[in-house]
This record gives structure tokens, sequence and C-alpha cells, in this order.
């Protein structure tokens, strides 16, 4: 283990169960966000239908990391290891989230930007500033 | 800051007392969701106990259980999407409700089953069945739920669940108990 002291073995369990209910919440709600911001409704794709793939791709990669585990188990000996491995997934993931998804915020701010004057902008970004301070959804 | 985000928890509340059907799938996800995370924390022991009933000492193969678990699982969500070409909301409803009958069913035939092989079957069902339930209730949950209000509602739709498991494992007994998780609907 990386780590004897119970506090921070503590620390690591109340983490890793506040990111598991973030993961299921707010993945979710980016991909209707998503889906709707896309356009996607007119067209042939359902929801319903990209709900049923992601849980069936969850399904295996599971089984897929399941196996990855238990062969870096074997062959690096140790336990250690597969959270090792999922500490280079979820940064990995977490770097394609930052480049990739565009906020909700950003994306208003920009479409009053374009419709607005400039000076409009000067005026009010003291309240922009504290909107960015506000919580996101 | 605080003012604010405590204005969102009472929006999002409100919409949820609102809304029956919100609560609903609330109640639902709290119990269903509830009684999927007691069995992953049981179903290693309960395979465990029931190997020692049948008087063999030999090691249980857990990653082996645990793939077929997602084979299952996978099959439940395969299901869900072949089921129909168009997922209306009573379509999906009715998914959902059968789901909870098919889960609720099989953990309770889980805590009645001796046989070691039954019992791996039964446990296999309950994945399938959360194999389907996670598309259904997502696709519920997209329907009902406004935009504006998602984020905030789904995250304190999270809350009761974890007071519920936190408050069954404070009950811990031999064996996990399925009988709550009938009410649902």
């Amino acid at each position: 283990m990386l780590s004897d002291n119970l506090g921070v073995l503590f620390a690591g369990r109340l983490a890793g169960g506040v990111s598991t209910t973030l993961l299921f919440s707010v993945f979710e709600a980016w991909m209707i966000t998503e889906y709707h911001r896309r356009g996607l409704a007119t067209s042939d794709l359902r929801l319903s239908t990209v709900f049923g793939y992601m849980t069936t791709l969850s399904c295996i990669v599971a089984i897929m990391s399941g196996v990855v585990g238990d062969v870096l188990v074997a062959t690096l000996g140790g336990r250690v290891w597969p959270f090792l491995a999922s500490i280079v997934c979820s940064v990995s993931a977490a770097y394609l989230i930052v480049k990739t998804w565009v906020s909700v915020r950003e994306e208003k701010e920009r479409e009053r930007d374009n419709a607005q004057s400039q000076g409009w902008h000067d005026t009010n970004i003291g309240s922009s500033r504290s909107r960015t301070t506000a919580p996101s959804q | 800051m605080n003012r604010t985000s405590l204005g969102d928890i009472k929006s999002a509340l409100s919409t949820i007392m609102g809304n029956k059907q919100i609560l609903a799938l609330g109640i639902t996800s709290c119990f269903f969701e509830g009684a999927m995370y007691l069995f992953i924390f049981f179903w290693s022991a309960a395979l465990k106990s029931a190997r020692a009933r049948s008087g063999s000492d030999e090691e249980l193969p857990y990653g082996l259980i645990f793939s077929s678990f997602m084979c299952a699982m996978m099959a439940g969500s395969a299901f869900f999407s072949l089921s129909t070409p168009t997922h209306t909301r009573e379509s999906t409803t009715f998914v959902l409700m059968a789901v909870t009958l098919v889960a609720s069913a099989c953990l309770s035939g889980a805590v009645l089953l001796e046989n070691e092989s039954l019992l791996f079957w039964a446990m296999c069902a309950v994945e399938a069945a959360i194999g389907a339930y996670f598309p259904s209730m997502s696709f519920l949950k997209s329907e009902v739920v406004e935009d504006g209000v998602r984020g905030r509602v789904y995250s304190i739709l999270r809350f009761p669940l974890n007071v519920f498991v936190v408050l069954v494992h404070s009950l811990d007994q031999e064996g996990e108990s399925s009988t709550g998780f009938l009410l649902n609907f």
C-alpha cells in the first residue's frame, strides 16, 4: 500500500465516494444538455438509444478493466497497480473533459459577446465576474 | 456564494416535491440503486457462505463471477436498446417497472435459495435487471426534468440514496434485505 495511515485511506475513500456521486449525476446532465445543444433531438439518434449504448459500453469497459486489473496484479505483483492504473485513466479523462467540453456559461457568454457591443460588456464585467463564482450546474 | 447555492437547493427541492413524476423516479432510484449498492457489497459474502454450505472450501473465481455479472448487465442494456426501436415514456416506464419487479423477485429469491449455482443465476438476473434499469431511468429522468434545474435535481436525487445505503449498512445483518425494495411505484 502507498500509505499505512488509516486517515489518509479514509480520506481517499471519501473522495472516491464524492466523485462516484458526481460521475453519476454530472455526466448524465452534461450528456443530455449536449444532446440538445447539438440539435440531435431532430436527428434519427434517440436519447434512449444513446443511454442504451452508454450502459452497454460501460459493461464492456468494466469486463476489460477487470481483465486488465487481473493481468496487472499477476504480472507486476501487488494490488496497488490497478489503483495506479485508474489514476492514469482518471487524469486522462479529466484532461479530455477540460479540453473538449464546452461549458454552458462559456457558450452563453460567447453568444452575448457576439450579440452585444463591446461597451455593454465592459459595463457588465462586474456582474459577469460575480456570476463566474456561482456554482456551475 | 453560500446564499445562492442554498437558493439553488431550495428551488431544486421544490421542483422535485412539486412534480409527482420526478418524486416517483427519485424514490425508485433511491430504493433500486440502494439495493444495488448493498448487492455489490454483499454478493461475494453470500456466494462464499453458499459455497461453505455445500461443503466445499475451494476458492471462488471472483474475477470470472464479476465478468459474468457484467455480461449479464450488458445483456440487460442490450435488451433495453433492442426491445423497441423507439422508446416512449410509457414503454420505458413499463420496462422500468418490469425491471424493478424482476430485481426484487430475484433478490428475494437469493435470500431463500440454498443452492450455490441457483444463487449465482439469480444474481446474474439481478445484474441483467440493473443493466436495463440504468438506460430506462436515465431516459425517464431526461424526459421529466427540465434543462435549467437538471444538474441540481440530479445531485439532490442522489442524496436520499446515499442516506438509504448508510442507514441499511448500520443495520447490517447476515444476508441482504430486499423488502424495502418492493415498495417501488
